[in-house]
């Protein structure tokens, strides 16, 4: 596909600026409170380095931070996504997207990797570093400027890796389990525009109550609820324990118990792999791609 | 944007139009037209009307082809060009001229040869 | 594919294009050779948009076409890359810079030229930087033209290009055209409402009424099969006698009248009024004419 990169290309370009603008405020944010905001701790004087407060605020402000961008940044891509079929209809704009020599496959499935997959581990990135920063800026205000570069980055480092891989590694596992929704949404809003998702969500109410009415139990709800529930514990917790650090451990244990804890979470969230429901999601998901594309096929020949 | 009389072919105009320019000396005699594509964005004509045009002019001996080299004008394409419209001036419009000054009662003596200074 | 293919860029057999049980294109059949500037004349319906849509595999037809030897609904994506397409001229993207319109299609097309491209724009009054919103709808349509004119393409198929433009750009355009294009290889198929425009940069006419094809023919065969005169109006009811296709005014005053025939118009009628050209207009309206259309109305 030599048109890959001239595809991400103009995603980036139209979308850079709401892009930067919702990545960097919640960490400039941080940056403001931490440098700026009340902070309350015992005693005024500098707090001893080695103390768990401060490794503990940074680890929590790294892995917050993190986040924070990332489900911003992943809730963006959604709403995209949702209305990626009609974007260009609009200023008519896909008249000219069509005249150029791009097949409709790679001019669907692009833009879906690209908001997808690419913006959420970016923002994983970003608010890793951007977490790094607000971090420096608060230990400096609890324990002194040098205190950041004396934290025990032994142990600070991997554990704050493994947040950002265990979420990087999960997310293609999310994205497996909530394919089917986000293309069903998709192709609703090709076919229906605005009222798509509308749509959607009537005929799934609808199809449960009457599947629950002739089946006797909730099925559709059930199905649905457990493709939320997994993708979210693809993401995080997928070993039913969540990652809990208490004050009074030693720190350092605690923070070198995060990268075990990291692969245990990820092994479990790929072993709900095993399961029918996969492959009836992957099927439903590639059905509305196909009927996508044949759809932008269609849709190509107006009136005169 | 010109507009062609509708009484004559296009590539016949556009022929008495580059006749009367060589006559003027443009292009010189031994010297090379101007290509199909040059004159054809000029004019806004459509290339193989231009052709047909440069065609009837080598047709008359104007112009001719030197090969891999183009079109160029015919040495002494001047003279004849000169010579045809002397021609036609003296079969076709002198007559009518001529009668309209016997009409209106000019002799030759009263013609002024040389122009006003 | 044969040698002769080669120099027919467009083969057209019975095509036709349905919409439900309407037909956009009806039973059409035409050839294109290289080299030419096409005109396709017809009234709005008449299936223009349609038959210029098949051709770049935007539409589906039945009946046979081949365009640069390929199946235009299953080969679209390399066919464009050899021929190229506008479909409307104020289409353009309004999120983008013109300049990264330009890197976005240099990656995207594989015959279009960046610096071509470039200097073409830089003859027109728009700039690299500015955003495709902040131009007028001129500006808009000399972007685009000029976009599609870096493209090494073989077959260019141009919706109404010139709409919106003014008369100088539209000068321009031309003079483009002709000095960039016609190297004799190429073929332009250019749907126009600027008819009388035109006119003397065509070498082929299509002639479309509602879906059907009614005259597909060389501008030189034109002058050679049809005959207009123009009579004084004292004669007018000889004229008519003869059945011509059209009869209509070409200018004011008494001799300002003139009939169109197919062929030859009979020998004593000749006598009686001055040879023309048919225009392109007049010629149009004669064969595509209902009652109720005047030659104003085109």
């Amino acid at each position: 596909m030599t048109h890959f990169l001239p595809l991400i290309r103009r995603e980036w370009l139209q979308h850079r600026f709401g892009w930067s603008l919702l990545a960097l405020l919640p960490l400039a944010l941080g940056l403001l409170v931490a440098g700026f905001g009340q902070v309350e701790f015992d005693g005024d004087s500098p707090l001893p380095v080695d103390g768990a407060l401060p490794v503990m605020l940074a680890f929590a402000v790294v892995a917050g931070a993190t986040a924070i961008v990332f489900i911003v940044m992943s809730l963006t891509s959604l709403i995209i996504v949702s209305g990626l079929a009609r974007r260009d209809h609009a200023d008519r704009s896909i008249e000219f997207w069509l005249s150029l020599p791009l097949s409709h496959g790679e001019s669907l499935a692009v833009p879906l990797l690209v908001h997808l997959v690419l913006v959420p581990v970016a923002a994983l990135l970003v608010g890793l570093l951007g977490g790094y920063a607000i971090s420096i800026v608060l230990v400096a205000r609890m324990a002194g400027p040098a205190a950041w570069l004396e934290l025990p980055w032994g142990a600070l480092l991997p554990a704050t890796l493994a947040i950002v891989a265990r979420l990087a590694a999960g997310l293609p596992l999310a994205l497996l389990w909530l394919s089917p929704l986000i293309m069903l949404t998709v192709l609703s809003t090709a076919l229906f525009r605005r009222w798509g998702i509308v749509l959607l969500a009537v005929a799934i109410g609808l199809g449960s109550t009457v599947l629950e009415r002739l089946f006797g139990q909730p099925m559709l709800s059930q199905l649905l609820g457990r493709l939320l529930r997994n993708a979210g514990q693809a993401l995080a917790s997928a070993s039913g324990t969540g990652l809990t650090l208490r004050s009074d451990d030693d720190p350092l244990v605690a923070l070198q118990g995060v990268p075990g804890w990291a692969l245990a979470d990820l092994s479990a969230a790929l072993g709900a792999l095993a399961s029918p429901l996969t492959l009836g999601a992957l099927v439903v998901a590639a059905a509305c791609f196909a009927l996508l594309v044949n759809w932008r096929q269609r849709s190509s020949k107006a009136a005169d | 944007m010109q507009t062609w009389d509708p009484r004559q072919p296009i590539y016949q105009q556009l022929a008495d139009l580059l006749a009367a320019q060589l006559l003027d000396g443009d292009p010189p005699e031994g010297q090379a037209m101007p290509s199909v594509r040059a004159l054809a964005g000029q004019h806004l004509l459509n290339p193989l009307t231009v052709h047909r045009a440069l065609q009837a002019l080598g047709d008359e001996g104007l112009l001719e082809n030197r090969r891999g080299l183009g079109l160029y004008v015919t040495p002494g394409a001047r003279e004849r060009l000169k010579a045809a419209e002397r021609q036609r001036f003296l079969v076709a419009e002198w007559p009518r001229m001529r009668d309209r000054l016997r009409r209106l009662g000019i002799g030759p003596e009263q013609l002024e040869w040389e122009p006003r200074a | 594919m044969t040698v002769a293919s080669q120099d027919t860029l467009v083969e057209a057999r019975n095509l036709s294009v349905l919409y439900g049980a309407r037909r956009a294109v009806d039973d059409v059949s035409f050839d294109i050779p290289k080299g030419r500037i096409v005109g396709l004349l017809g009234h709005n319906g008449a299936g223009k948009s349609t038959l210029m849509k098949a051709m770049v595999g935007l539409a589906r037809p039945q009946g046979e076409l081949k365009v640069l030897g390929l199946d235009p609904w299953r080969d679209r994506v390399a066919l464009l890359q050899s021929a190229c397409y506008i479909p409307d001229v104020a289409i353009l993207p309004r999120w983008v810079r013109v300049d990264d319109l330009v890197t976005l299609m240099s990656g995207l097309h594989p015959r279009f030229s960046a610096d071509r491209a470039r200097q073409l724009l830089r003859r027109t009054s728009v700039g690299l930087a500015d955003k495709v919103k902040t131009l007028s709808k001129g500006m808009v349509v000399q972007a685009h033209l000029a976009l599609v004119a870096a493209i090494d393409a073989r077959l260019m198929i141009l919706d109404e290009p010139t709409l919106g433009l003014d008369v100088l750009s539209r000068k321009a355009f031309y003079e483009m055209l002709i000095e960039e294009w016609c190297d004799g290889e190429r073929s332009v198929v250019i749907s126009t409402h600027q008819v009388e425009e035109i006119e003397s940069l065509l070498s082929d006419v299509l002639m479309l009424n509602e879906g059907k094809l009614v005259l597909a023919i060389s501008l030189e065969e034109i002058d050679r099969r049809f005959v207009a005169l123009s009579h004084d109006a004292a004669v007018a009811d000889e004229m008519a006698a003869a059945h011509p296709l059209l009869r209509y005014r070409v200018g004011p005053g008494p001799g300002g009248s003139a009939a169109l025939f197919d062929g030859e118009p009979p020998a004593h009628l000749q006598a009686l009024g001055r040879r023309m050209r048919p225009s392109l207009v007049d010629l149009f309206v004669a064969l595509t004419r209902k009652p109720e259309l005047d030659r104003t109305q085109f």
